[in-house]
């Protein structure tokens, strides 16, 4: 597999959804039928009034699930996974150089090839694969989204995706870890993408600030965003679908500088300025889960060592209460979930990346009528990973492929609902399948405090331990340890 | 040229995919028209059998140094045990034990988690997928022209389609294919250390359900 053109892609894609948004509009000047919202000026019209009357009634309409959802068409999903492909392909076509283009000029007798072959795994780099790839598959994934096919039914349209873009959308021989990252990644980038970009969406607007939302949240989930320009549904008048509608929602961004230093020493280390969101959508230890990635965790980190030195997405697929609680925010609650998660972590010190499934026990106990404690354990597989290593494949290539295990826990101490401390250990074992045949274990221990400063400004300082050891078959083991110190400001919302 | 696996078959996998698109096909018309049944219990175990395509490649099995070393794929029986759970009217969850054995007594153990979805409830076709652990014991030809048997384990996915007629009755069967692909790590083999050895195996199936 060669580097994929993510972004010469989005631009195409954004082209046609800025193009479009003018004849979606025209479409929909009216109120949609089906819209119940109030109206925004002026008193009822007679339409209005009927309007009204056809929001009282209760909706039915089979193709969609509430007014506001999108219709459910499954083969144009389909259809849609089949045009991204197409769109990649072309889009490589037109902006490789010229000595590259070769390889994605394919046909049946190519596909038939690529499919008697087999798979291998490839060489291309670190960004390539745990970045490009998964976004790759949020595009299919979201296909099945914008189509109104459930989280459940989206994810096989995310191999679907793959496995035709591995056979049949270049040249290159299939590679096994793109189908796993871009399967794996794509569910949860996708599911991620399209419930932030829901969180920008507001079906009841109308006008300029009604289509700002639009395109801002196209930008997140470029598929949903275009299906919605082209359907109409960017301009209907309707409330938002229940199932985007979290059940609290945090967000915090942090700005300051990270030293990262080497052997045990900070000494010498110089500092690079990083920016970080992070975002909570729902909340992890609370009820029952009603839908996968209904609560969901995002990580993401600018500079500090790398353009994009860290993402992380932990979404629930399964969550409930363990034993019964007596109710109120006080009493003490325990949860087990079922967490799906992605990986990418790129600085000076280390890179890793994966897909994992993992099971996670939280308590929460009050302490004080202000102050409570969250603990959390958790443990699961890695079901494919990569971490860098003494192992070069072509110039693109150091780093191993491999599954494993990852396990850790932590406590956090809220007050008022603010952390201000927290302490947690995570560790990692990775097995190399491709690669320099080794043993890769990874430990991190780390300690963060956070002192409210005015309103939602805070200031915030993280301390971090990794110790690193690979035990490489035909090398001598090798043992990395990192201090990693960071200051930030943080703005909590 | 190294190779790692032995070599018979021709256009084994073209045979397979045929084979598997026209069970399809002429099971197609009539299962469609089969009308949802009552659900019956949450465990059911699935047996089955079949024929595979495989063949196994490095990434320095070739000249080159890089894969395509021109492995061949060989005949192999497999069959298969896979006790599963109804998580809902479309999804079934459960294990899979999968052995397959070559002409040339190379033995292959497939233990995955398995998923199968039912894209539209109450109809028989399905797609499938698995992730799970593989260990290989095979009579290697080197390229010193000796034979060593060794044994091996590592990771392994499928994915696959088939269909189901008589869903949710007592017994259910159909037809499946599906592609299992293993990944071994590298393995010293004789004299000569194989890194990164893939294997890739095309199955066409038949299976019966005990519900």
């Amino acid at each position: 597999m060669r580097p994929l053109s993510v972004a010469g892609a989005l631009v195409a894609v954004l082209a046609v959804v800025i193009a479009a948004p003018g004849l979606a509009f025209a479409q929909d000047s009216a109120p949609a039928v089906t819209g119940y919202a109030p109206p925004i000026f002026g008193t009822l019209s007679p339409d209005s009034a009927r309007l009204a009357e056809t929001a009282a009634r209760p909706f039915q309409n089979e193709a969609r699930p509430c007014p506001g959802c999108p219709k459910r068409r499954p083969w144009l999903a389909v259809g849609e996974v089949l045009g991204i492909n197409v769109l990649y392909n072309v889009v490589n076509l037109v902006i490789k150089p010229e000595e590259e283009k070769i390889y994605f000029k394919t046909y049946p007798k190519i596909w038939w090839n690529n499919i008697s072959y087999g798979f291998e795994w490839d060489d291309n780099t670190f960004m390539v694969n745990q970045f490009g790839h998964p976004y790759q598959g949020n595009n299919y994934f979201t296909a099945g989204r914008a189509n109104g096919l459930s989280f459940w039914e989206s994810a096989p349209l995310a191999a679907l995706g793959s496995l035709t873009w591995e056979y049949m959308g270049e040249r290159h021989k299939p590679s096994l870890n793109d189908l796993v990252m871009t399967t794996m990644g794509g569910i949860s980038l996708g599911e991620m993408f399209n419930r932030t970009a829901w969180l920008i969406r507001d079906p009841r607007q109308t006008g300029k600030a009604r289509l700002t939302r639009e395109i801002v949240a196209t930008v997140f989930d470029p598929i949903t965003g275009l299906n919605r320009f082209i359907s109409g549904d960017s301009g209907k008048v309707v409330e938002k679908p229940a199932e985007y509608i979290p059940t609290s929602l945090h967000a915090s961004f942090d700005a300051g500088v990270l030293w990262q230093g080497d052997n045990l020493s900070l000494t010498g280390a110089t500092g690079d300025p990083f920016l970080q969101m992070n975002l909570g959508y729902g909340t992890l230890a609370s009820g029952r889960s009603k839908q996968p990635f209904d609560a969901f965790l995002v990580d993401l980190r600018f500079g500090g060592g790398a353009g994009i030195s860290e993402a992380q997405v932990r979404g629930r697929l399964y969550g409930r209460e363990l034993g019964e609680t007596s109710g109120g925010a006080a009493s003490p609650s325990r949860h087990v979930m079922v967490v799906m998660g992605y990986d990418y972590h790129d600085n000076t010190a280390y890179q890793f990346g994966g897909q994992s499934i993992s099971f996670a026990f939280t308590g929460m106990r009050s302490l004080s009528p202000a102050w409570r404690l969250a603990t959390t354990l958790h443990g699961g597989g890695l079901v494919l990973g990569a971490m860098d290593s003494l192992y070069y494949d072509g110039p693109d290539r150091q780093y191993d492929f491999g599954p494993g295990l990852s396990y850790g826990g932590g406590m956090v101490l809220l007050k008022n609902g603010w952390p201000v401390a927290r302490a947690s250990y995570g560790g990692m074992w990775m097995h190399t399948v491709d690669g320099a045949q080794a043993d890769h274990w990874a430990q991190s221990l780390r300690f963060d405090l956070i002192a409210p400063l005015k309103g939602r400004l805070g200031v915030g300082t993280t301390a971090e331990f990794i110790r690193r050891k690979s035990y490489y078959d035909a090398a001598d083991d090798v043992l990395q340890r990192f201090p990693q110190l960071r200051v930030y400001l943080t703005w909590t919302k | 040229m190294d190779e790692v696996t032995t070599v018979s078959g021709g256009h084994a996998v073209r045979t397979v995919v045929a084979a598997t698109l026209g069970l399809l096909m002429v099971v197609a018309p009539a299962t469609a028209q089969s009308p949802a049944k009552p659900e019956r219990g949450d465990f059911a175990l699935a047996l089955g059998v079949g024929y595979a395509a495989a063949k196994a490649d490095c990434s320095n099995c070739s000249p080159e140094g890089e894969y395509g070393s021109g492995a061949v794929y060989s005949d192999v029986a497999a069959i298969a045990v896979a006790p599963v759970w109804r998580v809902n009217s479309r999804v079934v969850a459960g294990a899979e034990l999968q052995i397959e054995t070559s002409r040339n007594d190379a033995r292959a153990v497939y233990l995955m988690g398995i998923v199968r979805f039912h894209p539209w409830a109450g109809k028989g076709f399905f797609i499938r997928g698995g992730y799970g652990l593989l260990q290989v014991k095979a009579p290697l030809d080197l390229p010193d022209g000796t034979v060593n048997t060794a044994k091996y384990r590592g990771m392994a996915l499928n994915y696959g389609a088939g269909w189901m007629f008589h869903q949710n009755r007592r017994f259910s069967w159909g037809p499946y294919g599906a592609h299992y692909v293993g990944t071994l790590g590298s393995a010293v083999i004789g004299s000569f250390q194989a890194q990164n050895i893939i294997g890739n195996t095309w199955l066409a199936g038949f299976a019966v359900v005990i519900d």
